[in-house]
Formats: structure tokens, sequence, C-alpha cells
């Protein structure tokens, strides 16, 4: 879907990104991470040309984005900021159906739209579409953020630290509200994070930048597991294996058979909540599925990736 | 706010009928006249004066909205940064002189009439909405001009979606001081052959009656206050977001 090829941008002498070839499959979830400065806002920003690229090139769906009018590229892209970036003099329903209005879609279906996306987004319409965005928490308000930018049903989206302006109650709400809608949309998207948890939790890939040159891009259980070097395993903390657990089902790593003695851990469980226990006193844990019978078990070794 | 509305429209009228009333002017004004004085400006009638003072205005004020904010948003485009101090300067220094000099300045170009009158007019009350247009125009909040260009604005689209809303607040309340000013100013013009509130303000000064001073600095005074009153409503009918 996205392809980028031997990307540079430089600013003056300065080479913010030096090389960066990777590629994004369409419904993938790739996130980019890294230290503050390693450009990933860039590169996020190169893809939609909101800043031109000094070297390289970006293809979507195989058409160089350089041929591409800059504009009709955009419209095709779904784009969410960290500041939201709502338009303050429209309603709530106009924000969203900005983009539909720029289509010239027609005036009723998009407001049906806008009715949907808020609703999807756990905002009920009737209650909020003729507010304005300043009556909105900031929670509510990057919700709204999220739905002006699905509401043309674009294949790309584009989230530059999405929710890193919210608290971190709002921000847990946020992800799982977002991991949920992300099953039901199929989008390809770009998400932009300083924070290996939210990247942990939704990425289906995780591309770790550093001084402008990709340091390794592998699923979270991967990258967890086998940092590509020092700067990736210091980056990703010392508790990536705790990070990992818990991406991981406990089904993953029982194995078959029961323990006679075991307490028991559902299977929707995550190995770091099974660690938990096991750590807390335990030998084994037999895991039960919904109907309470026993599917498989699990000890300390069993975790021992 | 409607209500507000109806009320605004009814103190118009109702200025414009006490406007009407001749008699009932020259009644009132008698008691403050001198015996041997004239209590009222015999040569036009009041509602003659104030609908020459209101085209006066009316006049200079469109001049300034066709040129002034045109004017601001070209010093706030790309192409017409480099021009952006030239006419801050511009517009200041048309404010500099007391309005009497920028009519007496004009007088030997346009001659004795209205015309000479609605130029120094516009140029006095030129600043106010160019300022105003310059304020809100540069002022776009960034996360919204960054939002609309990423989700795929031209830059049309942007100006008329996203930066004139925006600007509207800061851009009437410019049009609204520019308006008041040139209601007030707008008594001088007749040292240059004019007409208007202001001919029996002056002859009233120079003859020492205060009866004519009065009828003609009571209309202004009301004018402006039901302009400034009016606008305001405007604003707040407009920008109901803020």
């Amino acid at each position: 879907m996205i392809k980028l090829e031997h990307v540079v941008k430089a600013y003056g002498e300065q080479e913010v990104l030096k090389d960066i070839s990777f590629e994004i499959a369409k419904g993938e979830l790739v996130v980019l991470i890294g230290p503050s400065g390693c450009g990933k806002s860039t590169l996020l920003r190169l893809i939609n040309r909101m800043i031109e690229l000094s070297g390289g090139r970006i293809l979507i769906k195989d058409r160089d984005t350089r041929t591409l009018d800059p504009v009709s590229l955009r419209l095709g892209i779904g784009y969410v900021i960290q500041s939201i970036g709502l338009f303050s003099h429209m309603t709530i329903f106009e924000n969203v159906e900005v983009v539909p209005s720029l289509l010239q879609q027609n005036k009723k279906l998009r407001r049906e739209r806008a009715r949907e996306l808020l609703d999807m987004m756990g905002l009920e319409p009737a209650q909020y579409g003729q507010r304005y965005p300043k009556e909105l928490s900031g929670g509510q308000q990057q919700r709204v953020g999220i739905a002006r930018a699905i509401a043309a049903d674009p294949e790309i989206m584009l989230m530059d630290e999405p929710f890193s302006a919210v608290d971190p109650i709002t921000r847990e709400q946020l992800q799982d509200h977002f991991l949920g809608l992300k099953t039901q949309i199929d989008k390809t998207i770009v998400f932009v994070t300083h924070d290996v948890d939210e990247a942990v939790k939704l990425g289906d890939r995780i591309c770790i930048l550093n001084q402008g040159l990709v340091q390794q891009i592998d699923s979270p259980k991967a990258l967890l597991h086998k940092p590509a070097n020092d700067f990736v395993a210091s980056f990703l903390g010392e508790d990536r294996e705790l990070k990992r657990l818990s991406r991981i089902p406990v089904t993953d790593v029982m194995r078959s058979g029961a323990h006679p003695e075991a307490r028991t851990i559902e299977k929707h469980k995550s190995a770091k909540d099974a660690l938990n226990r096991l750590l807390a006193g335990e030998n084994s844990l037999n895991v039960i599925d919904d109907q309470n019978s026993i599917i498989g078990t699990v000890n300390l070794q069993d975790l021992q990736g | 706010m409607r209500r507000q509305g109806l009320l605004l429209l009814a103190a118009w009228l109702g200025s414009f009928w006490l406007f009407a009333q001749q008699s009932g002017w020259k009644h009132a004004l008698s008691y403050v006249a001198s015996k041997n004085q004239t209590p009222i400006f015999e040569r036009n009638t009041l509602w003659e004066l104030v609908w020459q003072h209101l085209n006066l205005c009316l006049f200079s004020m469109l001049l300034v909205m066709i040129i002034g904010l045109p004017l601001a948003l070209f010093v706030t485009r790309s192409y017409g940064k480099p021009f952006l101090g030239l006419v801050s300067n511009t517009v200041n220094i048309g404010q500099i002189f007391p309005p009497t000099a920028v009519l007496f300045l004009f007088l030997p170009i346009f001659g004795f009439g209205p015309t000479a009158a609605i130029i120094a007019l516009f140029i006095y009350g030129l600043l106010p909405t160019v300022r105003g247009g310059l304020l809100g125009l540069s002022t776009i909040p960034e996360d919204q001009s960054n939002a609309a260009l990423g989700c795929g604005m031209n830059a049309w689209q942007i100006l008329w979606r996203l930066e004139f809303p925006q600007a509207l607040p800061s851009i009437l309340a410019g049009l609204r001081t520019s308006l008041i000013l040139i209601i007030a100013t707008a008594t001088v013009a007749p040292l240059v052959g004019t007409g208007g509130l202001g001919v029996p303000i002056i002859a009233g000064l120079s003859t020492n009656n205060v009866a004519l001073v009065l009828e003609g600095a009571l209309p202004v005074a009301l004018i402006a206050v039901l302009a400034d009153m009016t606008v305001r409503w405007l604003e707040q009918v407009l920008v109901r977001w803020a």
C-alpha cells in the first residue's frame, strides 16, 4: 500500500532522515517510534506531502506521490494530529463533515455518515453534534478528530501522536476504543508515538527510528524478544520481556495437559497475568475456557520464550 | 439575540422619527438658545442634515471596506508578505494627522465638495479596519491551519472555510471602530464645503450658539452609539462559536 524507497529529508546541511526504506501492507498498522527529534513525525508528513522529500521516493498504491496533486492526495488520506486541530468555528457535525463536503458529497448522506461515526466513537450525535469544539473535553475532541479523519472513508490514515495530549485514563480508553474500531474499519494506518507501551499495544509492526535511520522494524513480540541492537534494547526498556508477555495470550504459552492441584486462570488473560500469579507463589496454573473446563497448563518454564 | 435585534431596529426607527420632528427640536432647543439667537439651523432641516451625514459616512465606509480588507488579505498571503511593513506604516500615517489636516491636505487635489471629504474620511478610517484584518488573518491557530492543510483543503478553501471565519471577530471589531471614527469625524467635513450634521455645529460654534451645536451633536452621538451597538450585535450573531 505504502512503499518508502531510500527516503531522505534534509533541512540545509542537517539530514533528519538519512535512508529510510520499508513497505506497509494493506490493512496494516505500523507504529513509528523513537526518541524526540528522530524524524518520526517528519516521515509521517512526507507521506501526505505536508513537507517535501529531499531524496528517494514514496509510492502509494504503486504511484509516486510526487506525481500526484498534493491536495487530492491528502483528500484520500485521513490525518489526525496530537493537537487535534478541530475547527473552532464549526460545530461537531461540520467538523466531521469537512472532507465529505470538500468532496462535494450529498448533504443528507454526509450528515447521516457523521451521526454514524459519532455514534461509533461513543459520542451521542443528538447531544454533541450541534455543539462547538470548546464545549467538549480533550478526550471527546480527539474522538471527533478521529471521526473527522475517517469520515470520507480513506484507505490510509496517518496519526501523529493522537492520544498523547490527554490524561492517562482517557488515553487508555481511547486506545481500547481505537483497537476495537481498527478491526471494523480495515485501514492502512501509520501511527506515530513516543510511548513504547502504546506502540506495543496498537502496532501490527513497530518501526524504531533513531538518528535518521530505521533501527529495527518487526512485530512487537519479535522486537521485544530479539532487539536488533543496544539502542533498540535500551529504548524498549529493561522490562521489555514483561511488555512482550503482556502482548501474548496465556493460551500461546500453555502446554497441553492439566496439573492436578493447580488453581485456574481464564484463557483470555495475558501471559503477563499468568506470570504475576506464578510469582505470587503458585507452582502451576490450569488454563480454563468459558465453560470452565481445563484446556492446558502453564508454569514458569513455559514463560521463558 | 433575536430580541436584541428587534430592539435595535426599534431604536433606529425611533431615532429617525425623532430626527424628522423639526418643530419639536425647535421648541426643545429654544430653551437653551439665548433670546436673539435662532434655536435651530434654518437653511436645512435636521432630517436633510442627517441624511447628508449618513451619505458621507456610507461612502467612506464602503471605500474603507473595499480597499482595507483586500489590503489586509494581500499582505497576509505569502506573496504579499514583503508589503506588510509598508502597508501597516502607511495606514498608521493616515491617522497621525488630525482629521482637519487630512481634509485640508486633499483640498487642493479634489477642491471643495463631498469628494475631498469622503477621501479624507476614508484615509482616516482605514487604520482600524486594516489593523483588525491583519490581526485576525495573521493569528489563525496553527493546529487548525495544519489540520486544514492535512485534510486536503486548497489555498482558496483554507481562506474561506478557515481563515475568514476565524478572522471575522477581529475584522468586525476593526470595522466597528472605523465606522464610529468616521461618523464622529464627518462633523468636520463642512470645513471643505459639504453638508452633514457638522454644519449646525460649526455654525453654532462660530456664533456662540449652544442650541445649534446641540442640534448637530446630539444626533451624531445617537447615531454613533446605535451604530456601535448594531455592529456588536452583528458580531454576536455571526460569531456564535467564540
